[in-house]
C-alpha cells in the first residue's frame, strides 16, 4: 500500500478519535444513541472522571 | 380482591460500612437498580424470604453519617427513612449496618435512627476484622444499652446472615406506623448529648487493643496547631523530594528505552513520511510523556499510603481552620485533595457541599491545585534548568522547586477564595463536623491495587488521547513541506509553525517562543500533551547532529532561565484544560462560572508569568 495512504489514514483516524473524544455528550447521544460515555473510568483513574471528559 | 402488604426494610449506614455487601448477601440476584425521582441518586431494591417464611423487600440506601442530610445522597437516605421521599413508602423497619472496626463513627447515627422509632436491628459488620485486630465488642451488652437487637456479621462471607434473618423475623414489621415521621434537625446541644451517649456506650461495650491509646498519642502531635502543621509540611516536603530522587533511575531507564526504540525504528524504516510519523510523532511525542510514569506512581504511592493510614482526614482537620479563614467550607478539603489527581473528580466531589455559595467557591479554586497532568511539565522544566546537585540547607533544589510550585497552587487557591469571599460572598461558611478514623496500617494489597489503577489510567491516556493528538501535531508540523530551495527547519513552513509564529507576539511579553505557544494549544486538551508537543516540534525542528537528542538538553540550550520559569508559573495558574471548564459548566449549570474561571485564571497566569519573566531577566542580565 502507498505510504501516503497509510499515513493519511492514521492521521484521519486520530482526528476522528480526538473530535469524538471532545464532542459534547448531547451531540454524541444524537450521533450514536447507545455509545454512552467516552470513558467509563477516567484518565486520572477516578470512576467519576468520565462523562464530562478527562482533562 | 385483597393485596398483601410486603414489608420493606431499609439498609442504612455510614459510607463503606458494607451495606451493599449485606444487600448482595441477602438478595443474591434478585435486585432492581434505578434512580430516585428527580435526582441522580441510585435506588437499589431487592427481595428475600426469612427463615420464618416472610417475604421482605429491601432497599440499599446511600451511605450517610447522620440524618441531617448535607448532600443529595444523604438527603435521599434521610427522606426515605422518614417517609418523606416522593413515591417511596416509609420502610417498615431499618437495618443499620455498622463497620465494627469503627463503631464510634456509627453510634451517633444509630441513636438518631432510634429516635425515628422504626423497628430496628444493628448489624455489626466486619467482626472478623475486629477479632483479627485483637478487639472485642460485647454485642449482648450493646443490645441492652441501645434497646435493639445487635447481630455480628461478616457480610462479604455471609457470616451471621442466618442470625440476622432470624432477628428480622422477630421484628414487628406489620405493626409499624405507616405515617411519615416528624423528625427535626438536632441543635448543637442535642448533638453534644448524642455524642456523649455514644462515647459512653462505646466505652462500656467495645475494646480495641491499643488503638485508642495509639490514636490519642499520635493525634496529640499530628493534630497540634503548631507541631501538626509542621509535620504536614514535612510530609509534603518529603513526598516531593521522593518524587524526584526515587524516580530518577526508572525515568532514565524509560528514557533510554524510548531513545533506543526511536533509533532502532529510524534505522529499520526507509526515510520518508511513515518513518517521520513513527519516530518524530509517536515515539518522540508519546515517549516524552511516558517518561513521567515513575513520578506519577511515587506521588500516588504517598497519597494512597497516607489515606489508608488515616492521615488524610487529619490533614483535612488541620486545614479546616486555615480554609475557614479564607471563606472555604471544611468539606472543601476532600474535593481540593482529589484535585491533586485531576480537577474533574475534584469538582464533581464538591457535590458533597450542599450550600451553593460554598460549592461554587470550591469549584472556582479547585483547578489551582496541582493536578497530576502538570507533573510532566514541571518535571521536565525543573530537570532541565535546576541543577541536580544544587542544595539548599542540604535539601535538593529540584524537590524544593516542585514543593514551591505545589505550595503556590495551594496558597493561590486560598487567596482567590479569600478575595471571592470579600468581593462576592460575605456570609460565614457553615460549621463543619468531621469524624477522624483510627490509625491503621495500610494494607499492601490495597496500595498495590491503587497504584495499578493510577498507572493503568496514565498509560491508557498516553496510548489513546495523547497518541492521537501527537499524530495530529506531527501532521500539522510536517505539512505543507517547504518549497524547493528553502532554508531553515522545515517546520517553519508548516501549518503548526505558521500558527505558532502568528500567535507568538501575544506571548512574547512573557518570554514564550513560538514552540511554546504552539504547545499551549493542544495542551488545552490535556496539559501534559505540551511536553509531547515540545518533543515533536523540537524533533522536527532539529537539523544534523541534534536529531535523536532528548528534549531536556535541547530546552536547556535553547531557552533562557527566565522563559523556563515563566513557563512553569504559567502552568501553575493557566486554565489549560477544556474538560475542566466543561465540567464546571455542567456542575454549576451556567456558562458564567466557567467564563469567570477562565478569565481570572488566564489573567493570573499572564500577570504572574510576565512578572516572573521580567524579574528573572533583570536578575540574570
Amino acid at each position: 500500500m502507498n505510504e501516503t495512504v497509510i499515513v493519511l489514514g492514521v492521521v484521519l483516524g486520530a482526528a476522528i478519535f480526538v473530535v469524538w473524544r471532545f464532542l459534547p455528550a448531547s451531540l454524541k447521544a444524537r450521533v450514536a444513541p447507545t455509545s454512552g460515555s467516552s470513558c467509563s473510568s477516567g484518565a486520572c483513574g477516578s470512576k467519576n472522571c468520565g462523562d464530562g471528559g478527562c482533562h | 380482591m385483597t393485596t398483601t402488604h410486603v414489608p420493606e426494610i431499609a439498609l442504612v449506614g455510614c459510607p463503606n460500612a458494607g451495606k451493599t455487601a449485606l444487600f448482595n448477601a441477602l438478595t443474591g440476584s434478585r435486585q432492581k437498580v434505578a434512580n430516585y425521582a428527580g435526582v441522580t441518586v441510585e435506588r437499589k431494591e431487592g427481595a428475600f424470604v426469612t427463615p420464618g417464611g416472610k417475604s421482605v423487600k429491601v432497599l440499599d440506601l446511600p451511605g450517610t453519617y447522620s440524618l441531617r442530610g448535607r448532600s443529595p445522597d444523604e438527603i435521599v437516605t434521610r427522606d426515605v427513612v422518614l417517609g418523606l421521599q416522593k413515591g417511596e413508602a416509609i420502610p417498615d423497619a431499618v437495618v443499620c449496618v455498622a463497620d465494627a472496626t469503627n463503631l464510634r463513627l456509627v453510634l451517633r447515627l444509630v441513636i438518631e435512627l432510634m429516635s425515628v422509632g422504626r423497628p430496628m436491628v444493628l448489624a455489626l459488620n466486619m467482626m472478623d476484622q475486629v477479632e483479627k485486630q485483637g478487639g472485642r465488642i460485647d454485642a449482648a451488652r450493646l443490645s441492652a444499652e441501645l434497646g435493639i437487637p445487635v447481630v455480628p456479621i461478616v457480610a462479604i462471607r455471609k457470616g451471621g446472615i442466618t442470625e440476622l434473618l432470624e432477628a428480622i423475623d422477630r421484628m414487628p414489621l406489620e405493626a409499624a406506623d405507616p405515617r411519615p415521621h416528624g423528625w427535626r434537625e438536632p441543635n448543637a446541644e442535642e448533638i453534644r448529648a448524642t455524642h456523649a451517649t455514644a462515647t459512653r456506650i462505646l466505652k462500656d461495650c467495645a475494646f480495641h487493643p491499643g488503638d485508642e491509646k495509639l490514636t490519642r498519642r499520635l493525634d496529640a502531635v499530628l493534630l497540634h496547631p503548631v507541631w501538626g502543621v509542621l509535620v504536614l509540611l514535612a510530609v509534603l516536603f518529603l513526598m516531593f523530594q521522593a518524587v524526584f530522587t526515587w524516580a530518577a533511575p526508572a525515568m532514565d531507564a524509560i528514557e533510554a528505552m524510548i531513545n533506543g526504540l526511536g533509533r532502532m525504528v529510524g534505522e529499520v524504516l526507509p526515510d520518508g513520511m511513515l518513518r517521520s510519523l513513527i519516530v518524530d510523532g509517536v515515539i518522540a511525542g508519546v515517549g516524552a510523556v511516558l517518561v513521567f510514569l515513575p513520578q506519577i506512581v511515587i506521588l500516588f504511592f504517598f497519597i494512597i499510603l497516607l489515606e489508608d493510614f488515616g492521615y488524610m482526614a487529619r490533614a483535612a482537620f488541620l486545614m479546616d481552620r486555615l480554609m475557614a479563614g479564607t471563606g472555604l467550607h471544611g468539606r472543601a478539603f476532600i474535593p481540593l485533595l482529589s484535585s491533586f489527581a485531576c480537577a474533574i473528580p475534584g469538582i464533581m466531589a464538591a457535590r458533597v457541599i450542599e450550600n451553593r455559595r460554598d460549592r461554587i467557591a470550591t469549584i472556582m479554586v479547585a483547578p489551582l491545585m496541582t493536578c497530576s497532568a502538570r507533573l510532566p511539565v514541571y518535571t521536565l522544566i525543573i530537570a532541565a534548568f535546576i541543577p541536580e546537585e544544587a542544595r539548599v540547607f542540604g535539601f535538593g533544589l529540584q524537590g524544593l522547586t516542585m514543593f514551591a510550585l505545589f505550595a503556590t497552587g495551594i496558597v493561590s487557591a486560598l487567596l482567590v477564595a479569600f478575595v471571592m469571599k470579600k468581593l462576592i460572598w460575605k456570609e460565614e461558611p457553615e460549621p463543619f463536623i468531621m469524624e477522624l478514623p483510627d490509625y491503621k496500617w495500610p494494607v499492601p494489597r490495597n496500595v498495590a491495587i491503587g497504584l495499578w489503577i493510577r498507572a493503568g489510567a496514565f498509560l491508557r491516556r498516553a496510548g489513546t488521547i495523547i497518541l492521537a493528538i501527537m499524530i495530529l501535531i506531527w501532521f500539522l508540523s510536517s505539512f505543507p513541506a517547504p518549497p524547493d530551495g528553502a532554508t531553515g527547519p522545515a517546520i517553519d513552513w508548516s501549518w503548526a509553525g505558521r500558527l505558532g509564529h502568528f500567535l507568538e507576539p501575544l506571548f512574547a511579553p512573557i518570554g514564550f517562543n513560538w514552540q511554546i505557544v504552539l504547545a499551549l494549544i493542544p495542551g488545552m486538551a490535556a496539559r501534559e500533551v505540551a511536553v509531547g508537543v515540545l518533543g515533536t516540534v523540537y524533533a522536527l525542528s532539529a537539523t544534523g547532529d541534534e536529531v535523536g537528542e532528548a528534549l531536556k538538553p535541547i530546552l536547556t540550550a535553547q531557552w533562557p532561565l527566565s522563559t523556563a520559569l515563566s513557563f512553569l508559573v504559567w502552568y501553575v495558574f493557566a486554565p489549560q484544560c477544556a474538560s475542566t471548564l466543561a465540567v464546571v459548566r455542567r456542575e454549576t449549570n451556567s456558562w458564567i462560572w466557567p467564563a469567570v474561571q477562565f478569565a481570572y485564571m488566564g489573567t493570573l497566569a499572564y500577570a504572574a508569568s510576565f512578572a516572573t519573566y521580567h524579574l528573572v531577566e533583570a536578575l540574570t542580565r
